[in-house]
């Protein structure tokens, strides 16, 4: 088990390594999706089947294919690209430092309790006989209610700002309405001999 | 874990196969090359832009929204596997969830998001 630990996340670092190297944006997306691949199994090996499945069937199946749409909208250059690394490189080191931090918050101390002090230990309820799955469903709906109703919302905010970011709604729509075609009457409609 | 060992066994085939076909067209295959063989084929014409062209953003938008209704789905997988121990509250929290997609998923239809054009 620990070597396929090894030769899994050995994987993982080469591929995310090649991510950010890779000269060309779509070659950087399949590597990408290659690491998801290699995430999905290391959650496998520690018996988190529904997340493996979840990473699989979300990042790889709806998330890379939007990152190839971004890909394909921005016009890719590759004199240009390298033109902002400096200017870009201290907010870049910014959200580095921010997210180390919060790594270290998470593992160092217990900052992060859970909203109502209950301490959930999926991988014991995972050896008692409970699949992984149900161990979620267990806490996800009742102990953790408010993360729950957030990430709806959250879902929701996305949703409504990427239409009214991205939807033009001043082009004629090509779509016929079925309640128009009801209501059309007989006599209002060309008739071709 | 036992019952993922034929994909291991599949992966590691197709590794072979794949490594094993390339490497044999490289070594063993017979190499030709010669300017029109190496130029871009274009029904005849010379190239008239650059493959990389932008893009509409209406196919991000279609994106974006199978992602967060793939999310929603997802979210209820666990929640229909656990249904009997999580009583009535759950029950009434992945309602609450649902409606309040729905109502994003109201305002996508009554602003034509979904109709293509």
């Amino acid at each position: 088990m620990l070597f396929f630990f090894f030769v899994f996340s050995f994987i993982v670092i080469i591929s995310s390594l090649s991510v950010v190297f890779s000269s060309n944006p779509v070659h950087s997306v399949l590597f990408l999706i290659f690491t998801f691949f290699n995430t999905a199994v290391i959650f496998l090996l520690f018996n988190a089947e529904f997340l493996a499945m979840t990473l699989i069937i979300v990042y790889v199946g709806a998330v890379a294919v939007l990152f190839l749409f971004v890909v394909m909208m921005l016009n890719i250059n590759d004199s240009l690209m390298k033109e902002g690394f400096l200017k870009y490189f201290p907010f870049g080191l910014l959200l580095i430092c921010i997210f180390f931090g919060e790594l270290y918050m998470i593992f160092e101390s217990n900052v992060f309790i859970t909203p109502s002090d209950i301490r959930i230990s999926i991988s014991e309820l995972v050896d008692g006989g409970m699949d992984n799955t149900k161990s979620i469903g267990l806490f996800l709906y009742t102990d953790y209610f408010i993360v729950f109703q957030i990430s709806g919302f959250l879902l929701l905010l996305a949703m409504i700002g990427a239409i009214v970011l991205a939807h033009n709604e001043k082009i004629n729509t090509r779509y016929n309405s079925p309640i128009d075609q009801k209501i059309l009457n007989k006599k209002d409609v060309i008739k071709l001999n | 874990m036992i019952e993922y060992i034929p994909i291991l066994v599949f992966i590691v085939f197709a590794l072979i196969f794949s490594v094993g076909a390339f490497s044999l067209s490289i070594l063993v295959g017979k190499k030709a090359y010669y300017p029109e063989k190496m130029s871009t084929y274009e029904c005849g014409f010379e190239p008239f832009d650059e493959s990389r062209g932008k893009f509409e953003v209406k196919f991000y938008l279609v994106a974006i929204l199978f992602i967060i209704f793939d999310l929603e789905i997802i979210f209820l997988f666990p929640w229909a596997v656990a249904f009997y121990e999580i009583g009535l509250f759950g029950y009434l929290s992945m309602i609450f969830f649902l409606v309040v997609l729905t109502i994003g998923f109201v305002y996508e239809w009554l602003k034509g998001a979904l109709d293509w054009n």
